[in-house]
């Protein structure tokens, strides 16, 4: 398999981790306040899928690295690439 | 060129010094077992030398190029660590798809065992068949140099001689250099044998020398 696809796949299981619980918790919390708006849901996602990530990686998972490691993937690398996914979809959310 | 030079490593807590000016070379078709008691700093020398845990001083040398931390080890130095290599929610199947750039196909055909576990998670397998997974995959990595942190632990006898026997199948190509407190089978496997005590490596050979140092009664 190509580098650059395993990089890129690596990277995917790395970030499911916890795009999905961050998405669902911003779902939610928008929706207890009374309306689904999509704006809310895009900052509460940002903030919240980079919270998730520093708790489920610097504190539960954080052994999880080595693998990444062995991947060709640095600690940093794999931090920035999330926070600008992250700032993506917060983006492409706020202007739906 | 072909070696693997670790010199100057420095590591302390607090006011306990853990290893002190750690001098060790591993050259490709060499396996350096390397023994020590309960909190000798094996472990952190072996993390210390791929990368992942900073040391007070260190100079790490693979093949020519200086390399300060885990991102530069890669494609030079493979390590398995203690508590296991692969996050336990992956797929047998992607973790190996991921770490055996060269297919699985090989893989399979060294552990047929591996064949109807594909579609499980890492963490439904047992400990043994886990860890002779996670050092098959070790071994298949491009990298010239392995650290084994307990490769031997809680696997079986049959398990462990399988493992002595893919060290050997890649000795040709890789240095190896591997802890556990499984001593018999560190001493069968190794080519030269180093004792980390008080600090520092001693060279020893055989379990008298390691009774010299204490380390057996």
């Amino acid at each position: 398999m190509d580098c650059r696809l395993i990089k890129f796949r690596s990277f995917f299981f790395y970030y499911r981790r916890f795009f999905g619980p961050a998405l669902l918790l911003s779902f939610f919390l928008s929706g207890i306040s009374g309306t689904i708006d999509l704006q809310r849901i895009g900052v509460l996602f940002f903030f919240l899928s980079t919270f998730f990530q520093l708790v489920l990686y610097e504190f539960f998972y954080k052994n999880d690295y080595i693998f990444y490691f062995h991947l060709g993937w640095g600690k940093t690398p794999l931090w920035l690439y999330s926070i600008l996914l992250n700032g993506m979809i917060t983006l492409i959310m706020m202007l739906l | 060129m072909n070696k693997l030079h670790v010199d100057s490593v420095m590591k302390s807590y607090g006011d306990r010094m853990l290893l002190s000016d750690i001098f060790l070379e591993c050259s490709a078709g060499e396996v350096v077992g390397l023994l020590g008691r309960n909190g000798c700093g094996k472990t952190t020398l072996l993390e210390i030398i791929f990368g992942t845990r900073p040391a007070d001083q260190k100079f790490v040398r693979a093949n020519g190029k200086h390399l300060k931390n885990a991102s530069d080890s890669r494609q030079l130095i493979a390590f398995l660590p203690q508590q296991g290599l692969v996050p336990h929610h992956f797929r047998v199947k992607t973790a190996l798809g991921l770490m055996c750039p060269d297919g699985i196909e090989p893989l399979l055909h060294a552990l047929p065992f591996v064949k109807p576990l594909l579609g499980s998670r890492i963490g439904k397998l047992s400990h043994g068949e886990r860890r002779i997974l996670e050092v098959q995959m070790i071994l298949q990595s491009k990298s010239m140099f392995i650290l084994m942190d307990e490769p031997f632990n809680g696997v079986s006898p049959l398990q462990k001689d399988l493992i002595k026997s893919m060290i050997r199948k890649q000795l040709s190509s890789k240095g190896f250099i591997i802890t556990d407190h499984d001593y018999r089978n560190i001493i069968a496997v190794s080519t030269r044998l180093l004792l980390l005590t008080g600090g520092g490596l001693k060279s020893v050979e055989g379990e008298e020398a390691l009774r010299q140092f204490g380390y057996l009664s």
